[in-house]
Parts: C-alpha cells; structure tokens; sequence
C-alpha cells in the first residue's frame, strides 16, 4: 500500500469566544477506532461537550465531519454530517446533506465550533482560515445571505448558512447549503444560532489522495455498477421522482404519509391533490444531485405562489415537505405544498419537524384546548394554507403562537399545558417519519422509535425493508448462523437483536460518508472495505469496519448516559401510537404494544453488549476508549 | 480551451461534480481528487440552469468529463 489516501488528515478546531483557531492532526487512533465523519464528530461532542450543558449555550459545540469516501468518485459518497448535543432532546443529535464535501478539499476532515462570538460572525475557510464580522448579514434569509457571500466571496464557495429560524433559536431551524440543501433535523441551526454564527463558506484548493489508484478504479467501477448499473430502470424513476416516491408503495405502506397529525391514513396513493403528471409538465424543471452521485434525487422546481412564482428554486428532499405540509397539515394542491417548502427554505426550517409541530397546533386548535387568544386571531384548521405559513413564519421569527410552537414538541405541550401532550407525535422530541401500528415493529422502525437522534427516516436503522437471510449476510454482515436465528425468530421478536445489525451496517454509511438510498444498500460489504483498503492505505475489512461501528454506538450511548438517559427514555413511544387505533377504509391497525417494545429493548441492549436493564456500558468497554 | 468539441447543455446539470472529480484524478499524475487541478469548472448559477460550467485554458478535451456525466449536460459535439 501506498500513502495514506481518503483522508484530508486534520481537525479544525475554531473557538468563537476567544477568537482562536486550531489546525489539529486526526490521529491514526481517532481513525482506527471510529473510522471518519459521524464517529470522530461523536467522539469530539463526548470529549469537549460537559455533561449537562445547555444545548444552545456556549459550552455546547457544533461539529461537522466528512468521512474518507467523501469528495472522491465513489457513487453516493456525498454525505457530512452535522452533530452536537441538540435542543430537541437535550441528547445526542444527527443530521446530514450531500453539499458540504468541498471542507475535504480545505484539508480537514472535521470542523469543530466552540463557544459563543459576542457579534454575529460567519467563518470563511479557503487556503487560510478567518473568523468574519457578519453583522450585515444577520437577520436575512438564507438566500439573500448566501448571495450576499457570493457576491463578497465568488461562487466557487459552498455557503452552509442559517436563516431567522436559527437566528431565533427554533428547535424546528435547520442549516441550509447552498440555498437548498438542508442539515434538515435535530435543530442544528438553532444551535449554530446560539453561536451568532451566520454562516460557513468554504472553497478548497488541496487534494484528496488515493493509496492504490488501480484497485480503486476496478472497485469504484464495481458499486457503481451495482448500484447505478444494474438497477438502471429504478435509478431512472428514482431520478424522475426523487423521494416523491415514498408517496406511494412500498412505502407509504410503513406510514410515513399519516394524514392531519397521525389520525388517518392519506386518501390515496398517491395522494389525490397532488396530480404526478401536473408536477413532470408544470413543476419539474431538472434534476439536482449531491457532490458525487449520479442517480440526482433531489429536484429543480418552478415556484407557483408567492412575490417567486415562475423562479427557479432546487429542493433537496420533496417528500419531507409533502409529509410535514401535505399529509400531517391536510395541506392541498403544489403550489401551496411548493410555497410551504419554499419558506422552509428560505427561513432556514426543517419541513418535517415544522410541519409536525404544525400540525399538532392545528389539532389543538380544531379540538378547543386553544383558540383565537392564544394564535392571536389566527383560525387553524386542516388544509388552511395561509394560515399555516403565517404560523410557519412565526416559528422562524419567534413570534406569537409560533414561539411556543418553536420550543419543539416536547417542551412546548409543558408550556401550552392542558395535556396538549397527548396530541404530539414525536420520538424524543424528534418528528418520526413512520406509523408503528401501520408499519410494524420491524428493526428499522424499532430503531426509528429508540433512536431516531435525527429522525433521519432512513437511519440509523434502515434495513432495506428486505429481511432475508441473504440480506443479513451480504448487506449487513451478519455470520451466517446468526442470520438464521434472526430470521427464525423474527415473529418471537428476535428484531432487537435484529436492529443492532441495522444500526450498524446505516452508520457505516454515515462514517464512511455514504449516501442511505437503498441502491446504495444493495453493494455488498465486502466493496465497501475493499474500497476503503484501497483509497486510504489501510487493511480493514468488513467485519472490522462492523466492529468499529459497535465503538461509535458505544460513545454514542455514553454521551446520552451522561446527559441522563434511561430505560424510561428509550421505551417512550407517542401516546397516540399506544392509545388510539389507526382506522381507514380498508383496514384497522391496533396501537403499539409497549410490553412488546420492552422486550425488543431487552434484546437490543444485549445485542449491544450492554446492561440488560439500564442499557449502560460495560466498563471495560468505556475503559478501552477512553470514556 | 477554445472551439472544444464538447457540448455543454447546462441546463441538464445536476451539480454533481463528477466531471470534475474524474478529471483531476484520472488526468493528474499523482492520481488525485482535486477541484484545483481540475480542467472542468462547475458553480452554482441561477433560474432554469442551475450550474454553470466552463473549461479552464489547459482543458484537452480528453473526454473524461463527458464519460462521467450522467445527465447529458456535457456531450461530444
């Protein structure tokens, strides 16, 4: 093997309090243990985070981190995350996009943001780094923010900015890239918010290298063909449709559409208000990919409402607006899903955390425990489009009803009161993607429900939705026996054994910074630790990369013990998913059994390794890294 | 480079930057990904095409570029 390929080789470290700038190496222990991106960011909020900080105080950091795969030409290896403790939960939170690969490119692999700057500053990292006064810039959206940094700067910087909604500190504010591409989830704007820090802009001049060229190219060549190439007539829908697809079969079967806050099931599939053909000949105007990705599931659109209609506006996930806005809100009809979406954007707030929220206000409101004198005249029903993006902007301003709205679905029924409780769907705080009396407690929804840190729908858990036993052994790497135990046991609930396998294999991805779609899934393991070998010098294979992320669970699940994780935590499940049946035409679903779900949590926390009652960590385990 | 048999249609480009990743690393020789060294430029733009695209001067027109891209925005003329 040749040089050490993959990785850019340094942390950057810039404390906004006293102004200062650290340029660290990553060491070969950081890389050996936790492997890159979401697990080095994990390690970094365990160390420099101090157990029971504010999560939009100083003492809390803001971590971004792109894993050796990221900004090479391996298919979908286009995702960074984001990591810190989040406001929603006060644990440990989760979120990525596709755009932000250009930080490789400066020579870091992670950014680490401490402290509080006593002004609104944005940070401009190229061939040097500088800490930048941005008190013109606070209090604009993210599109005029981020052209007001082109326009400073040159287009050849990527801008990962904040909009009113993270200035004012929403739990609900994401981080937007580019002006559309989001760090959707887990409140990261608001936390880079509390940092008065506007914005990132980042152009790179350095090179990422590669250990073994040759092998790399037959092995680059190899998942793309199992992913792009031998699935060309589900890429090219997928490319059509992007995520709109989750409208329909398979997986509107799981639940993700539930319709006016999780009490029916939305009326059709795909829904009626929304015409498909409308959205190929009015809306659709071309496609839009992550850095390295050639399927291009995100979308270029044509506003229809609003001072934009007939502008251009890139969106990155469209479903997550249809299922914030269209399905938990009633909303109706494109324009006024596309102009929900586009204040999303341009507010810098998560469509499906908003949306939920949302929604939830609306069910308060239709079943009297608030009225007029609380939204201040503001009359909410299902479907009420204007009054939604009233709201909606309210959230981001902090405003009104929007304020309390804005303190995120846990904290906000405490302040309504009234046991306003009841109605809120959420995982932690977390808006969850499926219905577990529709979908079933498979080891993906399982693990949506205990650890949906990000509400990522498809992580940390993802299985593909295909339970087989070649699916175990290929794609997750489960040794054979085992594969057969999981199978044989999956009605006796063997799936919180299940999960961890799941769990495992999606981090990977978010480690190696690999794009979670399912194609991405069907490359076998065995590419993936050969790719590794081959771009960075380093032997590993598949069960050693496996191994290393049982490591990153490990930190993961001491952060949260830190802050005050229990059993009680993990068991909790949305009242309504335990207490109320899902009814529709054709079908009826019970609640969620929370028995069941206990005994799923017993298996998981063996599964892991750790205690089967509190789900701690053995200490010899913590010992060996260090926590 | 100038009157370069390549054909951009930039409203086809999905930002995907492959066409500049390919030509830095199977056009450099140390093998590297590079958007420096990179003879293909893509940057955001605006309305209907999203991307902008040019060639910098030492461009070859290899080809790399246009085998990579998946979308038809750059073609042989």
């Amino acid at each position: 093997m040749g040089k050490l390929g993959g990785y850019a080789g340094k942390i950057l470290k810039v404390d906004l309090e006293q102004k200062k700038i650290y340029k660290e190496p990553l060491s070969d222990n950081m890389i050996s243990r936790f492997i890159g991106g979401l697990g080095i960011n994990f390690k970094l909020a365990y160390d420099n985070v101090q157990p029971m900080e504010d999560a939009l105080g100083p003492g809390n950091v803001l971590l971004f981190g792109a894993g050796p795969f990221v900004g090479t030409l391996i298919q979908g290896a286009c995702k960074t995350t984001v990591v810190a403790k989040t406001p929603v939960s006060g644990f440990l939170g989760i979120t990525s996009t596709g755009h932000l690969g250009m930080l490789k490119f400066t020579g870091y692999d992670n950014l680490m943001v401490t402290g509080k700057a006593d002004r609104p500053v944005y940070l401009k990292i190229d061939d040097d780094v500088e800490i930048c006064d941005a008190g013109d810039l606070w209090g604009k959206d993210t599109w005029e923010t981020t052209e007001a940094l082109w326009q400073k700067l040159g287009k050849q910087y990527v801008v990962a900015c904040i909009g009113p909604g993270g200035e004012n500190l929403a739990v609900q504010a994401s981080i937007i890239v580019n002006k559309y591409s989001a760090y959707a989830q887990s409140g990261m704007g608001a936390v880079m918010g509390s940092k008065n820090l506007k914005a990132i802009a980042i152009s790179g001049s350095k090179s990422i290298n590669v250990a073994d060229p040759g092998r790399f190219t037959e092995l680059i060549d190899k998942a793309y063909q199992q992913t792009i190439g031998s699935q060309k007539e589900i890429i090219s829908g997928f490319r059509k449709w992007g995520t709109l697809g989750a409208l329909g079969p398979p997986i509107s079967e799981f639940g993700p559409n539930e319709y006016k806050n999780y009490t029916e099931i939305f009326p059709a599939d795909p829904p009626i208000p929304f015409p498909f053909d409308r959205f190929i000949s009015e809306i659709k105007i071309g496609d839009i990919s992550c850095m390295g990705c050639s399927i291009g599931c995100k979308h270029l659109i044509r506003m229809l409402k609003g001072e934009n209609a007939g502008n251009s506006m890139a969106v990155s996930c469209l479903v997550g607006g249809m299922h914030g806005f269209a399905a938990h809100c009633a909303i109706e009809g494109w324009e006024n899903a596309i102009r929900c979406d586009e204040l999303c954007n341009r507010l810098g707030m998560d469509y499906l955390s908003t949306g939920s929220a949302l929604s939830f206000a609306i069910e308060l409101y239709r079943e009297k425990i608030i009225d007029k004198t609380d939204t201040e005249g503001l009359e909410l029903d299902w479907g009420t489009a204007e009054e939604v993006q009233e709201l909606l902007r309210q959230m981001a301003s902090g405003q009104g009803f929007g304020k309390i709205l804005a303190e995120g679905l846990i904290k906000g029924p405490q302040l309504i009161g009234k046991n306003s409780e009841n109605y809120a769907v959420h995982s932690r705080g977390h808006a969850v993607y499926y219905d577990p009396r529709r979908g079933g407690v498979a080891p993906d929804l399982f693990s949506i429900m205990l650890n949906a840190e990000g509400g990522r729908f498809h992580s940390p858990g993802w299985a593909g939705g295909v339970m087989t036993k070649v699916f175990l052994e290929r794609h997750l790497g489960m040794p054979s026996d085992y594969a057969e135990q999981a199978i044989a046991d999956l009605e006796g609930f063997g799936l919180g054994r299940f999960a961890k396998w799941a769990e495992d294999n999606a981090t990977m991805f978010d480690c190696l910074g690999l794009c979670q779609m399912p194609m991405h899934q069907q490359v076998e393991l065995s590419v993936w630790a050969g790719l590794y070998e081959a771009l960075t010098g380093i032997n590993i294979n598949g069960e050693m990369l496996l191994q290393a992320m049982g490591r990153v669970w490990d930190v993961r699940r001491m952060f949260n013990l830190r802050e005050g994780r229990t059993r009680r935590h993990d068991r909790f499940i949305a009242p309504r998913f335990v207490s109320e049946r899902l009814v529709s035409q054709n079908k009826d679903y019970d609640p969620v059994s929370e028995e069941k779900f206990d005994v799923l949590l017993t298996q998981y926390y063996k599964e892991r390794g750790w205690d089967p009652s509190e789900g701690t960590v053995p200490e010899a385990r913590r010992k060996a890294l260090g926590l | 480079m100038v009157g370069s048999p390549i054909k951009v249609k930039a409203v086809n480009c999905s930002g995907c930057l492959r066409c500049a990743l390919a030509c830095s690393f199977y056009n450099t020789k140390e093998r590297v990904f590079s958007f420096a060294e990179s003879q293909i430029v893509v940057r955001p733009d605006e309305n209907d095409a999203w991307f902008n695209i040019e060639f910098r001067e030492d461009c070859i027109a290899c080809g790399i570029c246009v085998d990579h891209c998946d979308f038809g925005a750059l073609t042989w003329e």
